[in-house]
């Protein structure tokens, strides 16, 4: 059979070739950004580090008149608090590690979706490889979230240690996405249908 | 698979290349040669009659089971 080219697939290979590069020039420098701040400590520039926190209403206290409520509290705000790190504080180089870990995780992505895309516009996507690709997709997802949550928690124990504000409360939350969770099952029963799709694919290529 | 496909020594007593029953027959010889070597999965009943009349076999002289395999 011959294969039929699809121009969407050869469009989505084309974005993701792009985004794969961006994503792998972006790691490159990272960690070259990383190497030269172990030889001389990196000045100027500023933190972005996300919190969590809660409002104290005898400082900034919360009502609405027209319901008749008195006393509502702000809890578990999110946001991010912005520094200039000071200097000799050891902060860039995990932080980069995390990022790099993170881009990594991402070039890993879009480097199966790009395989997948490329075997779908070649016209022959049923090929056991794409349902290992897909299952490994799933697995990157989930894994993302999690590393996600633990940089999270991570961030806001360290704001809750070492900042302090007049009226807020910082509290430390991993923010875990259940959601996302789903949605990496979800893919993940999608390469296992998958899987059975390029079974029946090959017993069908086979029937003579 | 236990299940051998006994083409070769059908087209062998029957002096019919492979290239002249995929004609007859109206498969490719790609397709046919799978059948051939064994690593066809099914075999369609269409396939089965249309080699069987060209052959003047049965479906019996065509297929083998081997407890072993």
């Amino acid at each position: 059979m011959t294969p039929i080219k699809n121009p969407i697939p050869s469009l989505l290979v084309v974005l993701l070739n792009v985004a794969w590069w961006l994503v792998a020039l972006s790691m490159a420098l990272t960690m070259c950004i990383g190497a030269l701040s172990a030889f001389s400590p990196i000045r100027g520039g500023y933190f972005d580090i996300p919190i969590s926190f809660s409002v104290d209403p005898r400082t900034l206290p919360v009502r609405a008149p027209s319901l008749g409520i008195e006393g509502a509290q702000i809890e578990h705000a999110r946001g991010t608090v912005r520094f200039s790190p000071p200097e000799g504080a050891s902060l860039v180089v995990p932080a980069l590690l995390g990022l790099v870990v993170m881009l990594a995780l991402a070039l890993f992505v879009v480097g199966q979706l790009r395989a997948v895309f490329r075997t779908l516009r070649d016209g022959r996507p049923f090929v056991p490889a794409n349902a290992t690709r897909i299952r490994w997709i799933a697995f990157a997802v989930m894994a993302g979230e999690l590393g996600r949550a633990v940089v999270m928690f991570s961030s806001n124990s360290y704001v809750m240690t070492h900042f302090s504000a007049n009226g807020l409360r910082f509290d430390a939350r991993p923010d875990f996405n259940v959601f996302t969770i789903i949605y990496g099952l979800i893919i993940l029963a999608i390469a296992e249908v998958f899987r059975t799709g390029t079974r029946l694919d090959e017993d069908q290529s086979l029937t003579i | 698979m236990a299940i051998r496909v006994k083409l070769d020594h059908l087209l062998l007593d029957r002096r019919i290349t492979l290239t002249e029953l995929a004609d007859r027959i109206g498969i490719t010889i790609a397709n046919l040669s799978v059948l051939k070597t064994n690593k066809a999965k099914a075999v369609r009943f269409s396939t089965l009659e249309a080699v069987c009349r060209e052959l003047n076999c049965q479906p019996g002289d065509l297929l083998e089971w081997n407890r072993d395999e």
